[in-house]
């Protein structure tokens, strides 16, 4: 982090200033006594005082505050990723803060001379999102706390917290195709997989390695192993993020819809992730680190309302012909027309609604799902 | 048999002094019951010391001990609940403010008392949990109190206390903030940072030697009475009892064979009472300016102007008399110095010549006034024949009874007081001991029964002679009676016919303690205590003057000077380059070499150990993999492989620099895998061969 060309602040705490005071009622009877041991009394506060300043104007200085661009972190969990926060002074340092407009990010208790210390930051994002880091306010009182040093640090950090994701089922899929690793089956068998379903006479162009000597040995002619052909399907989940719902219901939402996509992943389907506001797409392979599809959630903001309708109609013309659409709703107005619509293109439809919106209207040959804050009901 | 299951108290890190078998955990440890922390912390030892320092105001040595003791109960009742709500606690603090202020003889010791009151405030808070705010008050408090004992507590012990301060408020402003801060643990200790202490030190002497000093006004007093607040009441009782002072010290004489100093004389007896007499103040004759050379020479520094009151201690004929914090100054009808109006000056000091020799002669009206006395039985005078049978002429006499005194009769303090209807005989027929102003009296009622006119003088007598500085502690323990006796041609004879004792014993010299002991008062009196304004000035001057000549000569031989001053210059530079080398080249060395090879030796140990209980570390074998073997196989020395393990790990991999302490630690931690080892080897035969299939050994 860079300092900013602006002038240090070392100003006295609320503690120095009345200790300061007391100086000068101290000196005040120093003027009426007869013997001169009042000023190694005062000397002493004076002294404390002199050093504060010294080290504090070290600390302004000397003290190098490295972090990451662009921190990740979890909406509720502590920063995984560490500080490194350098002293280059020959003195060792202390009671340092760095905060951040967004709260405290670390404290410091000691940091010996020459030394580099990792720390963790202690701040917690109650909620997903961007929070930029382009200002933190690096402050120490050390050692006693009568005078503070303050300095602005400049930086074009930002932290990404992701939302809290949690285990669920993954949402239906369709447009199967093969893939190494799908979790899907279907009928077809393929001469490689992890599900065994039986073996067949050997054809030409089989693989000898396929060969099942086993059943071979029995006479019955050469025979070949085979499997349950692995299919992965395509979903695409459309995260409903009108503000009128209010923020505490998006947010359960935007959690759900993560949450869904990352089981989705791991069964090894494609995910394609929607924000309707903005008309943005996110394409992610299966059994990918999902890092992408979590910072595209943190980065997707509340909206003005908007009709539902009409922003499914342009995502059509943008994602798989094959997927199936997964809407993840946060109000019911436009959500029966929107789902008629898609019925009516032959998509698959699954819907998640909160846990208080009722269910009955919609058609029968929808899947409707309620989510709440940390489960979804199937 | 089964074998005894070995279990080890030694946990790594920890310091096991005994502290459950030693004295200090038998007596002392059940006394501070809960509140043990409280008795370490700096915070609490700060008001400890703000309490026994205010408790110095009450001039004795007894009330610090008390407010010490109570400190000590009332940390130890601090957990229970005795603590008093907000409204009671201001009400109480105001009582004891008002009270405060009534104690004290001037507007200044006044303002000290002041700090009594706070003590009240202090002493309801330590009852109960306090906020950060409470304590940055009560460390104030603290501090206004060890100010009070600077102005009560003049002797060089004071030191003690100001090293205790220096260090207690460094660490009580250092944990209050760190607990603003939100931190549980904080250490500021002057082993660890002692650079910072030394710092402050400095500073405290650099502020005390340069910071202006202004003298506030001070009221003159005129309304001066014989010796209103003097060591020794203007009435004297001889048939009460005497107490000790407080050792106080009043003022320094420096000056060769100093005497009995007198500051005033009581010579009207009125059957019970001895008083000073209608004329005691009255002018009897100037004091010159200029001095003769013949003449003995005493400097004065007076600590304690009030406690004289008017009267300016002198011994001998003082000839000439000249100070800096009184005006009119004159010798009065009784042979003393006064003087009409004294105020107080940075420093009081008054310089007195004196004529040792010198006859003092009286007129027959003083002679006369010291004659009178009510009549005395016949016993009494047969006492007089008795001590002065055998020797001839008033003098002789005179001594002889003096000197039956001193051999027959005991010095003692505090003794019951005597017969109030015949308090001469019951002394010195029946007690036969007492202290100064009995002895006095007695012999000045002897005397005026002889037919000698006879007073008593009150003053002090110098016994603490600083050897180095050549002067004379007087504190209010040298305060002394004697009596005073007017002889034809001998004028005004000084006799003193209190038995010696240990109080008045010379003072022995020599010896290096002695010495030094010698050295300290000397520096602390006169260059720390007398440090005024003026000395600041002459330092100024010093300091410049001293510049002004070094400028001089530079400018005289400039070219030598450059050629100085570049040679300094780049031998300056030349060291602070190869500081910076060393110390580059030591932090790599240290960094890179020391911290890893250190750590290596240290592990290597451990596996030593493990590997004579059978668990050799297998090539590849990751510390963690050895760590988990050991603490199935020996479990009970499971946190102390764990400990060395992960200090391992962190220096050798993590870049961590050993912290201070971890050579003792780990030497702790092996001494204790090795005991542990040692005790699972030791086994019963019919167990051996399970322990052996358990640990694998071949």
């Amino acid at each position: 982090m860079q300092r900013l060309f602006n002038i240090p602040v070392i100003a006295p705490t609320k503690k120095g200033i009345v200790f300061l005071c007391l100086c000068a009622l101290i000196y005040l009877s120093a003027t009426q006594s007869q013997s001169g041991l009042l000023f190694l009394v005062l000397g002493i506060i004076v002294g404390a005082l002199v050093l504060n300043i010294f080290l504090a104007f070290q600390l302004i200085r000397k003290v190098k505050v490295d972090m990451d661009e662009i921190i990740k972190a979890t909406e509720g969990c502590p920063v995984p990723s560490p500080m490194k926060i350098t002293n280059r002074s020959k003195f060792s340092l202390g009671l340092i803060e760095i905060s951040s407009q967004h709260g405290i990010l670390t404290k410091i208790y000691s940091l010996p001379a020459v030394t580099d210390s990792h720390v963790m930051p202690e701040i917690v994002f109650p909620r997903r999102g961007i929070y930029p880091l382009k200002k933190l306010l690096l402050k120490s009182t050390y050692p006693f706390g009568l005078v503070k040093a303050t300095l602005n640090l400049s930086g074009s950090g930002e932290a990404v917290v992701f939302p809290d994701i949690y285990k669920c089922l993954p949402a239906q899929a369709s447009g199967f195709e093969p893939m190494v690793g799908g979790s899907c089956s279907d009928r077809h068998t393929s001469p490689s997989g992890f599900d065994f379903s039986g073996v067949r006479p050997m054809q030409s162009g089989d693989s000898f390695r396929h060969i099942h000597w086993k059943s071979s040995a029995k006479g019955t002619g050469i025979m070949i192993k085979e499997f349950s052909e692995e299919l992965s399907g395509r979903l695409t989940i459309i995260l409903d993020n009108r503000a009128s719902a209010g923020m505490e219901l998006c947010d359960i939402a935007a959690r759900a819809a993560g949450s869904l996509a990352f089981s989705s992943l791991d069964a090894g389907h494609h995910v394609e992730m929607v924000d309707p506001s903005r008309a943005d797409t996110l394409v992610v392979p299966p059994f990918s680190t999902g890092d992408a599809l979590l910072e595209f959630i943190a980065r997707t903001e509340l909206s003005a309302d908007f009709n539902l309708l009409e922003k499914i109609k342009d995502i059509l013309g943008k994602i798989s012909s094959r997927s199936s659409v997964v809407i993840v709703a946060v109000k019911r107005e436009g959500l029966d027309e929107a789902v008629e619509y898609l019925l009516s293109q032959n998509r698959k439809v699954s819907l998640y609604i909160p846990e208080t919106m009722k269910e009955d209207s919609f058609p029968a040959n929808i899947k409707v799902h309620k989510y709440a804050r940390n489960t979804i009901y199937q | 048999m089964q074998g005894t299951p070995y279990t080890s108290n030694a946990k790594a890190g920890t310091a096991g002094y005994g502290t459950s078998g030693s004295w200090f955990g038998r007596i002392l440890l059940p006394l501070m019951g809960r509140q043990r922390e409280k008795f370490k912390d700096p915070f609490y030892l700060l008001i400890l010391l703000g309490f026994i320092s205010q408790g110095f105001f009450w001039e004795n040595a007894i009330m610090p001990v008390v407010l010490a003791i109570l400190w000590f109960l009332l940390i130890h009742l601090s957990g229970k609940k005795y603590a008093v709500n907000e409204t009671t606690e201001i009400l109480i603090l105001l009582l004891g403010l008002l009270v405060s202020i009534h104690f004290g003889r001037t507007a200044f010791m006044r303002s000290l008392s002041f700090g009594n009151g706070l003590l009240v405030l202090q002493c309801m808070r330590m009852l109960r949990p306090l906020t950060p705010r409470e304590k940055c008050l009560s460390a104030g408090i603290a501090i206004v109190n060890i100010a009070v004992g600077s102005q009560m507590m003049l002797e060089y012990s004071y030191i003690l206390v100001l090293m205790a301060a220096l260090v207690l408020i460094l660490q009580t402003f250092h944990k209050l903030e760190a607990e603003v801060c939100g931190f549980a643990e904080s250490k500021f200790l002057p082993s660890a940072k002692w650079k910072e202490f030394t710092f402050v030190f400095i500073a405290m002497i650099v502020f005390f030697m340069i910071f202006p000093r202004y003298k506030a006004f001070s009221s003159v007093t005129t309304n001066l009475s014989i010796g209103r607040n003097a060591p020794i009441a203007p009435t004297l009782d001889p048939a009460s009892g005497g107490m000790e002072g407080s050792g106080r010290l009043i003022m320094q004489i420096s000056g060769d064979d100093v005497g009995y100093l007198k500051t005033f004389t009581l010579d009207t007896f009125d059957g019970t009472r001895w008083n000073p007499g209608k004329h005691a103040t009255a002018y009897r004759r100037n004091l010159r300016l200029e001095p003769r050379t013949e003449l003995k020479y005493r400097k004065v520094t007076v600590k304690e102007i009030t406690l004289l009151n008017g009267s300016l201690p002198t011994d001998g004929y003082p000839v000439a008399l000249k100070g800096n914090f009184f005006q009119d100054e004159y010798v009065s009808w009784q042979g003393s110095v006064r003087v009409s109006r004294y105020w107080p000056a940075d420093t009081n000091i008054y310089e007195y010549w004196t004529d040792l020799t010198k006859i003092q002669e009286a007129d027959s009206r003083e002679t006369a006034s010291c004659l009178k006395i009510p009549e005395l039985s016949a016993r009494t005078v047969k006492f007089i024949t008795d001590a002065t049978a055998g020797a001839v002429g008033e003098y002789n006499k005179a001594r002889a009874l003096e000197k039956h005194f001193r051999d027959n009769f005991t010095y003692e303090l505090g003794t019951y007081d005597l017969n109030r209807l015949n308090p001469l005989e019951d002394f010195l027929f029946n007690e036969k001991n007492g202290h100064c102003e009995r002895y006095a009296s007695a012999l000045a009622l002897l005397f005026r029964q002889m037919g000698i006119p006879s007073r008593i003088a009150i003053g002090f007598v110098p016994t603490e002679k600083n050897e180095i500085g050549g002067f004379y502690n007087i504190r209010d323990t040298n305060a002394h009676a004697w009596t005073e006796a007017y002889l034809p041609e001998r004028g005004w004879i000084i006799f003193d016919a209190t038995p010696v004792s240990d109080r008045i014993l010379q003072r022995q010299t020599g010896g290096i303690a002695l010495t030094m002991r010698d050295w300290i008062e000397f520096l602390w009196y006169q260059k720390i205590v007398g440090f005024t304004s003026n000395d600041q000035v002459m330092l100024y001057k010093f300091t410049v003057g001293s510049i002004d000549v070094a400028t001089e000569k530079i400018s005289r031989n400039s070219g030598i000077a450059i050629l100085l001053v570049t040679g300094l210059l780049m031998l300056i530079g030349a060291m602070v380059l190869l500081k910076r080398y060393s110390a580059r080249k030591a932090y790599r060395l240290e960094s890179i070499t020391y911290a890893e090879v250190y750590a290596e030796h240290f592990y290597r140990d451990l596996l030593r150990e493990l590997a004579s209980a059978g668990i050799r570390r297998s090539p590849f074998e990751t510390p963690g993999e050895i760590l988990k073997r050991a603490s199935v196989k020996i479990p009970s020395a499971s946190p102390e492989i764990s400990f060395i393990t992960d200090e391992f790990c962190k220096i050798r991999y993590g870049g961590r620099k050993p912290e201070e302490n971890l050579h003792d630690r780990v030497k702790k931690a092996l001494y204790a895998v090795k005991s542990a080892i040692r005790g699972r080897i030791v086994q019963p035969q019919n167990t051996l061969k399970t322990q052996k299939m358990m640990d694998g050994i071949d």
